[in-house]
């Protein structure tokens, strides 16, 4: 079912459709929340906090304006900032011994490995990927990007545009090489059953 | 902004893979209404944005579905009964509870439904699958085993046809050594209903038949084979065939 039609059917309080949304985007939306908020449990709050905005904002959502996936990711991205900006000037307010107890990010990270980049973001040249991991899972604008790496705007503008097109020219070329896989897999499937 | 400054702005990746302030998100969509042509642009930014968060992508534990599905619809049923007395308050956390608790369930027991038809469903798809494979496996042995009957050095192929009728013959596959014969009959007419082809063999001016040419069934027919014979001969007799020839209808004859 596209994501028009279960937009509808969430629109109109389904609750297959929300469990249908949840099957199709959590992971991805997960893995955006988990870069930012570093721990597990925070990142289930936050994913629920999440979900709670789809179901009740869901016909804010306007489908001439981009795709579900761009949205949702958006509401994930500043649900988790927002959590992590309240929790440190929480924080802040708060005496050491309290402090203690609460939610430390660098305690709690639980698996750093889990939090590194995967996939083809990983064939770009370093400066390609830290400016893809800064704007598209820490939540950085190319502006905070130049202010806080001292890069002129220009060139992280530039950079980003060459890391986009860089990453698309990789996917290109491997769904052509999925293709070719998925046509062995059939004819080594056909060997098997027909021995 | 023009649509070339659009692009140069950088704005457009920030909607898609940053983390854009409400107000260039309203700006951008305003520009999307202005400006048609960015949708297409957009859209590949998104494609792409997508595979990267599907690469980056981080499973949740299976337990967190019901807890966090439960917990949505808990919590949109709580805002729809906003500021009621404590007691209604209270009752109202109860019965979240309970609905949450009923929808998750439900869920549950819905997506286990669903998982139960989806496994049947692969598990008849696995069982036709295996017996196309067969079919086809038992196909291939069968073109196999004709192919090599064919191209057998003793077989020799008798095209029989009618004369003035291209469009009405049969071929013949005569192998003395296997004493084997087969009919490819795809060439021949359609008859009446009430009709058969016969085919014949003539051994010493006796004609034996060596079979019908049932067009119902397949392109070959195995035939009788016969020693001696001299010639074939094609005739059409009513359905069923007959124990002689009817000589007034011997349309194809040809020699072995």
């Amino acid at each position: 079912m596209s994501d028009s039609a279960l937009l509808k059917k969430l629109i109109n309080g389904d609750h297959k459709a929300l469990e249908s949304i949840y099957d199709r985007y959590s992971p991805a939306l997960l893995g955006m929340i988990m870069r930012i908020v570093k721990s597990e449990d925070i990142a289930k709050e936050v994913l629920q906090e999440v979900f709670v905005k789809i179901w009740k904002n869901a016909q804010r959502y306007d489908e001439t304006k981009g795709r579900f996936f761009t949205w949702a990711s958006r509401i994930a991205k500043n649900t988790a900032l927002n959590y992590i900006n309240v929790k440190s000037e929480k924080k802040q307010s708060q005496t050491k011994e309290l402090e203690r107890k609460h939610y430390d990010l660098k305690v709690q990270t639980p698996n750093i490995d889990v939090l590194d980049l995967r996939g083809k973001v990983n064939q770009l040249d370093e400066k390609y990927k830290l400016i893809v991991n800064l704007l598209y899972f820490q939540g950085y604008t190319q502006q905070e990007i130049s202010d806080e790496y001292k890069i002129p705007i220009g060139t992280v503008k530039t950079r980003v545009r060459s890391a986009i097109q860089q990453l698309r020219r990789i996917y290109d070329d491997s769904i052509l090489h999925t293709k070719e896989s998925f046509q062995i897999l059939i004819a080594l499937l056909c060997i098997i059953l027909l021995p | 902004m023009n649509v070339k400054e659009i692009l140069e702005s950088g704005l457009l990746e920030d909607f898609v893979f940053g983390n854009p302030s409400q107000n260039d998100v309203n700006r951008i969509e305003n520009w999307i209404d202005e400006y048609p042509q960015l949708i297409d642009h957009i859209l590949a930014l998104e494609l792409t944005a997508e595979k990267i968060a599907l690469d980056n992508a981080i499973a949740p534990q299976q337990t967190w579905k019901n807890d966090i599905l439960s917990g949505v619809l808990a919590q949109n049923t709580k805002n729809d009964h906003k500021n009621p007395s404590s007691f209604s308050n209270a009752l109202g956390h109860a019965l979240s509870l309970i609905l949450g608790t009923l929808i998750g369930a439900g869920l549950m027991f819905g997506k286990i439904k669903s998982t139960s038809n989806q496994f049947k469903n692969l598990e008849k798809e696995y069982v036709q699958l295996s017996e196309d494979c067969t079919n086809n496996r038992s196909i291939i042995a069968t073109s196999e085993s004709l192919l090599d009957y064919i191209q057998h050095h003793k077989t020799e192929a008798i095209t029989l046809s009618q004369q003035g009728f291209n469009q009405n013959s049969a071929v013949v596959f005569w192998n003395p050594e296997e004493k084997r014969a087969l009919a490819s009959i795809e060439g021949l007419a359609s008859l009446q209903a009430d009709q058969s082809y016969q085919i014949w063999a003539d051994v010493n001016g006796e004609m034996i038949s060596i079979g019908l040419l049932d067009q119902a069934k397949n392109r070959f027919v195995a035939l009788n084979y016969i020693e001696n014979a001299e010639s074939l001969n094609i005739t059409i007799e009513p359905k069923g065939g007959s124990d002689h020839p009817t000589v007034s209808r011997l349309i194809m004859s040809a020699k072995v």
